[in-house]
C-alpha cells in the first residue's frame, strides 16, 4: 500500500469520527451541527472519492478478472 | 490538482453558507420581547399530554401560521397572541394581547407581567404554566428531569434527528455512525 491510499484511509477514518462527534453534536441540539455534519460527510465522501479514483485500474482489473 | 480545488470550492462554499444568518428578526421586532421562556427550558421534553386542537377549541382561538417563524393565536374580537420562534436558540418570544381572561395570556408591550406562558414544540401544544408557577413546575417535573429508558430515548433522538436536509441526508447515507452516536447520547449523556 502506497502513501497515497495510506492517506486517503486515514482521511476516510477521520471522515468516520468527524460524523461521530457532528451526530453527537447534533443529538445535543448545538445550533451549528448541521455545518459540522455537512463539513464530516464532505471529508468521508472526498476520501471515498479520492481512493475509487486513485485505485480505478486496480479495482477496474479486479472486475475484469471475475469476469475471466 | 483539479480534484483539490473542486474540495477547495465545496469547502469554502460551506464556510460561505454556514455565515449566512439564518432567521434573525429585526431590530425592532429583537427589541420588542415581551416574554421569553426560560433558555434552559426544553419544550419538547415536557411531556404533557394536551392536544393544541383542544385547547384552541376550548377558548375559541384560531391558529394561523404567519410565517416559518411566527405563529398567530387570535380570536374573533381580533387580539391576537404571537409565538415567534427564536433560532437557533429554540426559544420563543410572546408578543401581542390579552387574548382570553380565562388563559389569561396577559402579555404587555414592555416585557414584564405576564401571568401565563405557553410552552410550544414545533408542532404541538404543551401546555400552560403561570409565571408563578413556570419555576415551580420545572423545578418539580419529573418528566423533565428523569432518566428515559434507552429505547424510548434512542427512539426518540433518532426521529428528531432528521430536521433538516443535511442530518436526514446523514442519516440516510450514515445510519449505522448515527445510531453509534444516538447510542452513545442515550447510554451516557441523556440526563
Amino acid at each position: 500500500m502506497d502513501l497515497r491510499n495510506k492517506v486517503l484511509l486515514f482521511i476516510l477514518l477521520k471522515g468516520h469520527i468527524a460524523v461521530i462527534v457532528a451526530a453527537s453534536i447534533k443529538i445535543s441540539d448545538n445550533p451549528n451541527a448541521d455545518m459540522a455534519l455537512a463539513i464530516a460527510m464532505v471529508i468521508k465522501f472526498s476520501a471515498i472519492l479520492g481512493l475509487v479514483t486513485y485505485n480505478f485500474s486496480k479495482i477496474k482489473m479486479l472486475f475484469k478478472g471475475k469476469n475471466i | 490538482m483539479r480534484f483539490n480545488r473542486i474540495l477547495f470550492f465545496i469547502f469554502l462554499s460551506l464556510i460561505l453558507w454556514s455565515c449566512e444568518k439564518d432567521n434573525i428578526l429585526p431590530d425592532e421586532e429583537a427589541n420588542f420581547p415581551v416574554a421569553e421562556l426560560h433558555s434552559s427550558v426544553q419544550p419538547r421534553t415536557l411531556n404533557q399530554e394536551k392536544d393544541f386542537n383542544f385547547i384552541l377549541q376550548r377558548y375559541g382561538l384560531e391558529f394561523d401560521q404567519i410565517d416559518n417563524n411566527t405563529q398567530r393565536l387570535y380570536n374573533s374580537d381580533g387580539l391576537f397572541l404571537d409565538i415567534i420562534e427564536v433560532r437557533p436558540n429554540e426559544k420563543y418570544i410572546l408578543s401581542g394581547t390579552i387574548i382570553h381572561d380565562e388563559i389569561g395570556l396577559i402579555v404587555n408591550q414592555n416585557g414584564e407581567n405576564f401571568n401565563e406562558i405557553f410552552l410550544f414544540t414545533d408542532t404541538s401544544f404543551q401546555d400552560v404554566l403561570t409565571d408563578s408557577e413556570l419555576g415551580y413546575r420545572i423545578a418539580n417535573d419529573e418528566n423533565l428531569f428523569r432518566h428515559r429508558p434507552f429505547g424510548e430515548c434512542f427512539k426518540d433522538e433518532w426521529t428528531d434527528f432528521c430536521d433538516g436536509f443535511i442530518s436526514c441526508v446523514a442519516q440516510i447515507s450514515h445510519p449505522w455512525t448515527v445510531a453509534g452516536a444516538v447510542s452513545i447520547f442515550c447510554a451516557f449523556l441523556d440526563n
